[in-house]
C-alpha cells in the first residue's frame, strides 16, 4: 500500500509541476527560516548552561535608589562584597570578583599580541566550569605573578600547549609565569577570555576596591546545595546597608541562567525583557513564515480538490477507508515536506556563514549529533503534518456517491476557510511590512539624531604603554598634522562614560536630594574635539590654573540642580570644591534607549582614550601619520583606533540586526504569500475558463474581466491589511517606546504598507488574470 | 442474492425535492445478467449506486447477500463492497497517475492481499483481458477500449460475486463495445452476477433479463433466452 501511495504522490507531484514548485519553494524557504531560527534559539538557550552547579550560581546586582525616583540597577559592586558575603553568610559557599574584560599586551620572543581576559579570584574557577588541562587551577589565582592561559593562546605564542612554567611578558612591564593551561572557552559563554590573572594583581593599582562605597567590579556567588534562593533571604538583600554607607542601595541576585537572556531592569525590577525578547520575536516570526508556507499548501490542495475527487472516488469504491485516504494525503504532504526539508538543509548550510556574521552567532549543523537530526526532521515533519492535515481531512471526506454524481463540489465552508487562510497570510505579511518600515525609519532617525557632538571624522585611540606620560608631546605632534583639527583625552568613551556619583552638592541643594550625575574627567580642548557647543561660559583652559578644580556642566545637570545661572556657582563633587566655568549643550553620553543624563565635566588627567577630530579628505594618509607618531612614542604597542560613528552604530547593533532580519523575513513572507496567491490565481483562472468565455461572448472587455478576477483576491489582501494594521500599530508603538527619542507612527506608514502589499499582490495575479481574460471565447467554451 | 423492496431515494435541495426511485421492488439471483434500461433521469444510475452500496436508500429494504444493508454506515458498506462488488464505469475511472498494473492492483491493496499474491492475480487477469503487454503503461497511453478492459480487469481481480457496470460501452466504438460485452458475458458464464445499466438495446440483450425503468419506477421486466445474447 505504501508503495502505491508513494507512486501516486510522486506522479502527482511530477504531473502538477507548477503547484509542486510553488509548494516546494514556499516550504523550502519557510523550513530554512525555521531551521535557522531554531538553531539560533537553541544556541541562545545553551549560553552558560554547561556549568554543573549552574542553578546555584548567581551574579550580584545592586539597586541604587535616588531622590528623583531614578533606580539604577547595576552589576558593578564594591570590591569588598564578594569576600564579605562568603565569610558572613553560610548559604554562600564560593564567591569571586571578576573584572569587566581586560585587554592586555602579551609578548613572547618577538610575538606581540593583544588578548582579552579577566582578573578573577580563585573561586572563579571553582564556581564556573572552565577546565584546566595542565598545571595549577584555581590556586594559580591566589597570588600575583601567575597567569592561566587557554590552549589557543598557548599555541599562538609557543606553538604548543606544554607551556606550564614558562614566562610571558604582560603590558611590556612585567613577566608572569604560566601556572596552568585551560581548555578554550566555548562559544556559548558570557565569559569570553584567553587568560585569567589573579585579582590581587588588579588590586595593586585599584585602591578603590578596598572602599565599600565604590562600585566597580562584578561579584559572582555559588550557594551551598541546601541554600534557598538568595533573593528569598531578606537580610541578605539589605546587607550593603549594614556594611557600607550605601544606605540607598540593596542587593539583588540574578541566577546564572538569566544572566545572558534576561538582563532588563527598570525601577529595580526585572521587566521581562533582555535577549529573551528577541528570541520570542524570532520564534514568532519563524512560526509566521512556516504558517504562510503551510497555508500555501493547504490552499492549493483544497482549491484543487476537484482534480483529485475522481481518484478519491475510485479508491473508496475499491475499498479504501477514510483513514486510509487521510494517511495517503498526509503521506503526500509529508513527502513534499521531506523534499523541502532536504533543500532547506542545503540552504541553511549555505546561509549559515552569513547568518553567523549577521547575528554574531556560532551556529553550525553538526550532523554527528542526534539532536540536530531530530530537530531538522522534527521541523520538517511538523510542517508536513501542519500543511497536510486539513487537505487530508478535506479531501478524504468526499463520499464516492458525491464524486460519481459530480456533487463533489466544495461547499461554502471550504471556500471561506481558504479565504481566511489568504487573509491570514497577507495580515502577517502586512504586519511584517509595517514592522520593517518602522524599524528602518527609527534606525534612520537614530543615525541622523542630533547627538550634541559631531560623531563623523572623529577617532579615538586607547591610552596604553607610555602614552599616558607622553600625552602632551603626542598631542602637540598630532595637532601639528594638517589633517588633524584638535586633540583631547578622557577616561571614558564618548558613548559610554563609566563614572557616576551622587556625591554632588550645590547652592540651595535639598539635603535629602540624591541625584546620580555622570562625571567625565577630560583634557583640554575637549569641547572642540568632540564638537559640543558651549551655551554659556568657557572651556577648560591652560591659561587658568584653577581650572584643575573647576567644572563644566551640561544643561541637564544645571536643570537638575535648579540653577538659573549655573556658570559662576561653586559646587562640590566627590569632596572637591570648584566653580562651574561653563555650561555645555546636552550631548548624548549613552544610547538613545536611556534618558539624557546630567553630566559634570572636570579637568583631570585621567586619560584612557585620546580623541582626535580629523579635518581631511585623505583619512588614510592622516591615519598613517598618526600611526607613525604613536609608534615613535609608544613602540611596544600596536596602533589601534576606532571611528566614533562606527562604534556608535554598535550601540544599536541589536536593533540593526533585528531591522535587517525583519526586512529579510518580511520579504520572504511576502514572497511565499505571493507564491501561494500566484498558484491560486492560476487555478481560479483555469476553473473559470467557461465563465470567462460566456462573459466575453456577452461583451465583457479584458479590463473588466481582469478587474473581476483580481477583485476577489484584492479584497482578501485588503481585509488582511485591516486586521494587521491595528496589531502592527500596537506592537510597534510599544517597541518605539523603548527609545527616548523616537519617530511618530504616522498614518502614511500604514498607507504605504497597504499600497505596497496591494501592488505586490496585484502584480502577482495580474499575469494570470490578464492571460485568462484574453483567452479566445470560442476556445474557452470548447474547453468546457 | 439481491432483494430490494419498496426502495425509495429522494434527493432534497433547499427548495426542491426530487424522487429518483419510487418504491422499487427487484430480486436478482446469483448468476443472472440483468440489464437495466430507461431514459436519462429515470433513476437507473441511482439504483445502480444503491445496489453497489455506494449510496443509501431513503426508504424501503435492501437485502444484499442476506444482510439488510439499507441502514448501513459508509464503513460497513465499504467492507461489504470491497469484498463482493466490482465496478465498471462508462468513463473507465482509472487513476491517471497509476500504471495499468497498479490500477488493477488497487482493490487487492485495500483488501490486504499479500504483494506476491497481488502480482499473480493481477497478471492473471491482465492476461485474461489481453492487456499484459500494456501492464506498465499509463491510462492516457491507451485507447478507450483498452482502458475499459483495464477497468474490467480491476473490477474482477478480487473475484467479486457481483459486477456492476454503468454504461460500460458508452464511451467506446462498436467494435470495442462488442469486445467488452463479450467479456461480460464470459464472466457471467463463469458464475459472476452482472447488473448493467445501459441505453443501448443491443448491449442490453447480452443479458438474460432486461428491467425497464421510467420516472423512478420499474415498468417492465423481460426474460431473454440464452440464444438471444449470442
Amino acid at each position: 500500500m505504501l508503495r502505491n501511495y508513494l507512486l501516486t504522490s510522486l506522479r502527482n507531484l511530477y504531473k502538477n509541476k507548477l503547484y509542486t514548485i510553488v509548494n516546494l519553494l514556499g516550504l523550502t524557504i519557510g523550513l530554512s527560516c525555521v531551521m535557522l531560527i531554531s538553531l539560533w534559539i537553541l544556541e541562545q538557550y545553551s549560553f552558560d548552561n554547561f556549568h554543573p552547579n549552574g542553578d546555584r550560581i548567581y551574579r550580584v546586582l545592586e539597586n541604587q535608589y535616588y531622590s528623583d525616583g531614578f533606580v539604577l540597577t547595576t552589576s558593578a559592586t564594591p570590591g569588598q562584597l564578594a569576600a564579605s558575603l562568603k565569610t558572613n553568610w553560610p548559604e554562600i559557599a564560593l564567591s569571586s570578583r571578576v573584572t569587566w574584560g581586560d585587554e592586555k599586551l602579551f609578548k613572547v620572543d618577538n610575538k606581540v599580541f593583544k588578548e582579552k581576559g579577566y582578573h578573577a579570584d580563585p573561586d572563579f574557577l571553582r564556581i564556573f566550569n572552565f577546565p584546566v588541562i595542565a598545571g595549577e587551577g584555581a590556586d594559580a589565582l591566589e597570588e600575583p605573578g601567575k597567569i592561566l592561559i587557554t590552549t589557543k593562546m598557548a599555541e599562538k605564542y609557543f606553538g604548543h600547549t606544554d607551556v606550564v612554567g614558562q614566562m610571558i611578558r604582560v603590558d611590556n612591564e612585567r613577566e608572569v609565569q604560566i601556572a596552568g593551561v585551560m581548555a578554550d572557552v566555548p562559544d556559548n559563554t558570557s565569559f569570553k577570555f584567553d587568560f585569567l590573572l589573579p585579582l590581587k594583581d588588579y588590586e595593586k593599582n585599584n585602591d578603590w576596591l578596598k572602599n565599600w562605597n565604590s562600585n566597580g567590579i562584578r561579584t559572582f556567588l555559588m550557594t551551598t546545595p541546601q541554600s534557598p534562593n538568595l533573593n528569598e533571604i531578606p537580610d541578605l538583600k539589605e546587607y550593603l546597608k549594614t556594611v557600607s554607607d550605601q544606605d540607598n542601595a540593596d542587593l539583588l541576585f540574578q541566577g546564572l541562567a538569566d544572566m545572558y537572556l534576561r538582563y532588563d531592569y527598570k525601577d529595580g525590577k526585572y521587566q521581562g525583557g533582555g535577549r529573551i525578547t528577541y528570541i520570542r520575536l524570532f520564534a514568532i516570526i519563524a512560526l509566521f513564515i512556516i504558517l504562510i508556507a503551510c497555508i500555501n499548501f493547504m490552499n492549493l490542495s483544497t482549491a484543487r480538490a476537484s482534480t483529485r475527487t475522481k481518484e478519491v472516488g475510485i479508491r473508496r469504491v475499491s475499498g479504501a477507508t477514510r483513514g486510509m485516504l487521510i494517511r495517503q494525503f498526509l503521506g503526500e504532504s509529508l513527502l513534499l515536506s521531506i523534499f523541502a526539508g532536504v533543500f532547506a538543509v542545503v540552504l541553511v548550510q549555505l546561509s549559515l556563514p552569513a547568518f553567523n556574521e549577521l547575528f554574531d552567532a556560532h551556529i553550525y549543523l553538526d550532523f554527528s549529533k542526534v539532536g540536530v537530526w531530530s530537530l531538522l526532521l522534527g521541523i520538517t515533519l511538523l510542517a508536513g503534518f501542519l500543511a497536510g492535515s486539513y487537505p487530508a481531512f478535506f479531501l478524504s471526506r468526499f463520499q464516492p456517491i458525491e464524486i460519481f454524481n459530480k456533487l463533489g463540489k466544495q461547499g461554502k465552508g471550504a471556500n471561506w476557510f481558504r479565504k481566511g487562510l489568504v487573509v491570514t497570510q497577507f495580515a502577517i505579511a502586512t504586519f511584517l511590512i509595517v514592522g520593517t518600515m518602522v524599524i528602518y525609519l527609527q534606525m534612520n532617525h537614530i543615525r541622523h539624531q542630533n547627538l550634541g557632538f559631531q560623531k563623523e571624522n572623529f577617532i579615538y585611540m586607547p591610552v596604553n604603554g607610555t602614552l599616558w606620560d607622553k600625552y602632551d608631546l603626542v598631542k602637540t605632534e598630532l595637532t601639528n598634522l594638517p589633517g588633524v583639527q584638535s586633540v583631547s583625552a578622557s577616561n571614558g568613551l564618548i558613548y559610554q562614560w563609566g563614572n557616576n556619583t551622587s556625591s554632588v552638592s550645590w547652592p540651595g541643594k535639598d539635603p535629602e536630594a540624591s541625584i546620580l550625575f555622570q562625571t567625565i574627567p577630560v583634557e583640554l580642548d575637549f569641547m572642540e574635539t568632540i564638537g559640543a557647543d558651549l551655551v554659556d561660559g568657557r572651556d577648560f583652559s591652560a591659561a587658568f590654573p584653577a581650572d584643575s578644580t573647576n567644572f563644566i556642566v551640561n544643561e541637564r545637570a544645571a536643570e537638575m540642580m535648579g540653577l538659573q545661572q549655573a556658570v559662576g556657582e561653586r559646587i562640590t563633587v566627590q569632596g572637591d570644591e570648584g566653580q562651574i566655568i561653563g555650561m555645555v549643550k546636552n550631548f548624548r553620553t549613552n544610547s538613545l534607549h536611556v534618558e539624557q543624563e546630567p553630566v559634570i565635566l572636570m579637568h583631570r588627567p585621567w586619560k584612557n582614550f585620546i580623541f582626535a577630530r580629523l579635518n581631511t579628505d585623505d583619512t588614510q594618509q592622516t591615519l598613517g601619520q598618526i600611526e607613525k607618531i604613536l609608534a615613535t612614542h609608544n613602540p611596544a604597542y600596536p596602533f589601534e583606533f576606532s571611528f566614533v560613528d562606527k562604534e556608535y552604530e554598535k550601540l544599536y547593533r541589536t536593533e540593526a540586526r533585528v531591522g535587517t532580519l525583519s526586512r529579510l523575513f518580511a520579504i520572504l513572507s511576502i514572497f511565499i504569500s505571493c507564491l501561494g496567491l500566484f498558484g491560486l490565481a492560476t487555478f481560479t483562472a483555469q476553473q473559470r475558463t467557461k465563465e470567462i468565455g460566456i462573459r466575453k461572448v456577452m461583451g465583457a472587455s479584458i479590463s473588466q474581466l481582469s478587474t473581476l478576477l483580481s477583485g476577489e483576491f484584492l479584497k482578501l489582501v485588503i481585509v488582511g491589511f485591516v486586521i494587521a494594521a491595528p496589531v502592527a500599530w500596537l506592537v510597534m508603538h510599544d517597541w518605539l517606546e523603548r527609545f527616548v527619542s523616537h519617530i511618530e507612527l504616522s498614518w502614511w506608514i500604514f498607507i504605504m504598507a497597504a499600497v505596497l502589499s496591494i501592488s505586490i499582490a496585484l502584480l502577482t495575479i495580474s499575469l494570470q488574470t490578464i492571460r485568462a481574460a484574453s483567452i479566445n471565447p470560442v476556445k474557452a467554451l470548447r474547453y468546457e | 442474492m439481491i432483494r430490494i423492496e419498496k426502495l425509495k431515494k429522494v434527493y432534497r435541495t433547499e427548495d426542491v425535492e426530487t424522487t429518483a426511485l419510487n418504491e422499487v421492488d427487484i430480486t436478482i439471483n446469483q448468476g443472472e445478467f440483468v440489464s437495466i434500461m430507461g431514459p436519462s433521469g429515470c433513476g437507473k444510475s441511482t439504483l445502480l449506486n444503491i445496489l453497489g452500496l455506494i449510496d443509501n436508500p431513503s426508504g424501503g429494504a435492501y437485502h444484499f447477500l442476506d444482510h439488510e444493508v439499507s441502514k448501513y454506515s459508509e464503513r460497513q458498506r465499504s467492507m461489504l463492497r470491497k469484498n463482493n462488488i466490482g465496478f465498471i464505469f462508462q468513463s473507465f475511472n482509472l487513476i491517471d497517475e497509476l500504471t495499468v498494473f497498479e490500477n488493477v492492483e488497487l482493490p487487492l491493496i485495500y483488501t490486504k492481499v499479500s504483494s506476491r499474491d497481488r502480482k499473480t492475480r493481477v497478471e492473471e487477469v491482465l492476461e485474461r483481458m489481453n492487456m499484459m503487454h500494456r501492464r506498465n503503461h499509463f491510462p492516457q497511453q491507451l485507447s478507450g477500449g483498452q482502458q475499459q478492459r483495464v477497468a474490467v480487469a480491476r473490477a474482477i481481480v478480487n473475484n467479486p460475486k457481483i459486477i456492476l457496470a454503468d454504461e460500460p460501452t458508452g464511451n467506446l466504438d462498436s467494435a470495442n463495445g462488442n469486445d467488452v460485452m463479450k467479456t461480460l458475458v464470459h464472466l457471467n458464464d463463469e458464475g459472476a452476477t452482472i447488473i448493467m445499466v445501459t441505453h443501448s438495446q443491443f448491449c442490453a440483450e447480452f443479458g438474460n433479463r432486461i428491467i425497464r425503468m421510467l420516472d423512478g419506477q420499474v415498468v417492465t421486466e423481460n426474460l431473454l433466452s440464452k440464444a438471444a445474447r449470442l
